[in-house]
């Protein structure tokens, strides 16, 4: 597999609203320009992503007459797109919109002659952010992106669409090594579902129960590359539940993040794994690295930890958890748990009213209590198998739903999963998140 | 952010490398180089310091590494905030304070 070097992630929420802003006609000039600002990270492995957090509209004033190109605007216009980098201490991007271009858009020669130059003008005023063009089609983007360090623009590999479901625009090759008999049966999903599937990169956080379900039912799907996070070694408490695990990895000590890469390379030899043996806190490189994480995490503080983290790297979390409750008036026990999706510009786990202070200060105030949770294998299996359907539409797309808002809520005891009552009166836009506050934070002097 | 213009003006007299950012919906501000009690060791820490409900305490002080010399504590915060590692210890204060007399509080936790 190569690895990609330079990724793109664009919010589906900040998609539209530059889409909306582009496809308005204009008196004279026949398409729209607008400047995006972007964040990034090059990390130690020499992969860069860019995340690209704010749109500015450009007045119509700005727009020069000029018949011989689709749009050209003035300085007044390109000063805007300078002030917001230093206002916001982020780079900037030229983004226009191909309507009619139904596959991967191309720049127009045009476009390599006028956009390189404002580029530059971005890069004077911050030569230390990632400045570029992007053009939008309607089905992908193309972008070129000059980075720090670099005297030109370069081809980025790849842009995510962040959005229910993912748009991915491959402009370097993609992977296509797998073995599409294998797929056969799920064929379904789409003609370029297995290409899309083998073409991301996903993180499991913890591996035990439920966790352990992921990573076997991701190796059926063709899931080739991982980052597999756990600090715990397998013990007897693990062994009612926990899929690969057997009395000689809890006699052994053996670490979870083991057993799972072991039941990962058993179906499928040739996936590509990194295992952090320790919390996901301790190295969050290889987190911000992932296209989608699946939490297994057994806290609310856990979740609001790696939700931020998620949400600040644009990566969609699909969290899965149950509990069962020994209500002392009530006969029997109650098993309940729920499959949640954060998505980047939509509902967190806060908007959802599944995390709260008050949940987070009882969790506190039972800090450091004796005695693990309860845990049984199959709603863990079920919560998985939800996990992972809803990890299946969100990269292919196959049930054809959009912006689509995910909290599921188990009921083990009559063993029903549904969408929770909650759903009905939720705003769709996060207020806890916004997308501008992605990427590198940004501190103001006081 | 909401908070009185003169505790925010107190708050810049006080730390004036002060600075401060949002993330999940909570304020926080960043206290570059925080001196910290006598004893402690290292002396100063850069810390951050959420006034508001957090993670289960009415208001948080957190710091960029656990650190010795104070009486012993429950180190029970390990957080990613703002895309950063910090520590905290369990530790509760009046909330009926000023920012400044806030931090103050947290900080008296590591006083011999």
């Amino acid at each position: 597999m190569k690895d990609i070097d330079i990724i793109i992630k664009l919010p589906s929420v900040l998609l539209n609203q530059i889409k909306k802003d582009l496809i308005r006609p204009h008196e004279f000039a026949s398409e729209r320009i607008g400047f995006i600002n972007s964040k990034f990270k090059t990390f130690e492995n020499g992969k860069t992503i860019i995340l690209l957090n704010d749109y500015h509209v450009i007045d119509d004033d700005c727009y020069i007459d000029d018949s011989s190109v689709g749009a050209r605007i003035n300085s007044e216009a390109i000063r805007l797109g300078m002030q917001s980098i230093i206002i916001n201490e982020s780079g900037c991007f030229h983004v226009h919109y191909h309507e009619f271009s139904m596959e991967l858009p191309e720049f127009s020669n045009t476009d390599f002659v006028d956009n390189p130059e404002i580029v530059n003008s971005f890069s004077n005023v911050d030569k230390n952010q990632a400045h570029g063009m992007i053009v939008i089609g309607n089905n992908g983007m193309n972008a070129q992106v000059k980075l720090p360090g670099f005297d030109k623009l370069v081809k980025v590999d790849r842009i995510i669409e962040i959005g229910y479901p993912f748009n991915l625009s491959f402009i370097s090759p993609a992977y296509t090594g797998f073995d599409l008999k294998k797929y056969d049966r799920q064929s379904f999903l789409g003609e370029n579902a297995q290409l899309l599937i083998s073409n991301v990169k996903i993180g499991i956080v913890g591996l035990g129960g439920g966790g352990s379900h992921i990573a076997q039912q991701l190796a059926y799907l063709g899931i080739l590359d991982y980052v597999l996070f756990d600090s715990d070694i397998v013990d007897n408490t693990n062994l009612n539940r926990m899929i690969g695990a057997g009395q000689s990895d809890a006699d052994n000590k053996v670490l979870k993040v083991d057993v799972a890469e072991r039941v990962i390379k058993y179906v499928l030899p040739e996936a590509k794994i990194e295992k952090v043996c320790d919390k996901w806190q301790a190295n969050p490189e290889k987190l911000q690295q992932c296209d989608i994480i699946i939490g297994g995490v057994d806290s609310f503080l856990g979740r609001n930890d790696l939700e931020a983290e998620c949400r600040r790297y644009l990566i969609p979390l699909i969290d899965i958890g149950m509990d069962i409750y020994n209500d002392y008036e009530a006969e029997n026990p109650s098993m309940v748990g729920q499959v949640l999706l954060s998505m980047p510009g939509y509902p967190c786990f806060k908007c959802l009213g599944f995390l709260t202070e008050d949940n987070l200060a009882k969790e506190a105030a039972k800090y450091g209590a004796a005695g693990g949770k309860p845990q049984v294998v199959w709603s863990n299996g079920i919560l998985a198998s939800n996990a992972i359907g809803i990890l299946v539409d969100l990269i292919t797309g196959w049930t054809g739903q959009k912006d689509k808002i995910v909290y599921n809520s188990y009921d083990g005891n009559i063993g029903n999963l549904s969408e929770h009552v909650r759903l009905k009166y939720v705003k769709k836009e996060c207020l806890h998140y916004p997308i501008k506050e992605c990427g590198t934070p940004y501190f103001r002097k006081l | 952010m909401d908070f009185p213009n003169e505790q925010i003006e107190e708050l810049k007299k006080i730390y004036p490398g002060v600075q401060v950012a949002e993330e999940g919906g909570n304020t926080f501000f960043l206290l570059p180089k925080l001196e910290l009690p006598n004893g402690c060791n290292p002396s100063k820490l850069d810390a951050l310091f959420c006034p508001t409900r957090y993670n289960g305490y009415p208001s948080r002080l957190y710091f960029e590494q656990k650190f010795s010399g104070a009486p012993a504590r429950n180190w029970n915060g390990n957080s990613r905030i703002l895309d950063r590692s910090w520590y905290a210890i369990s530790w509760t204060i009046n909330q009926d304070q000023r920012l400044v007399q806030m931090i103050r509080s947290h900080l008296d936790a590591f006083r011999i």
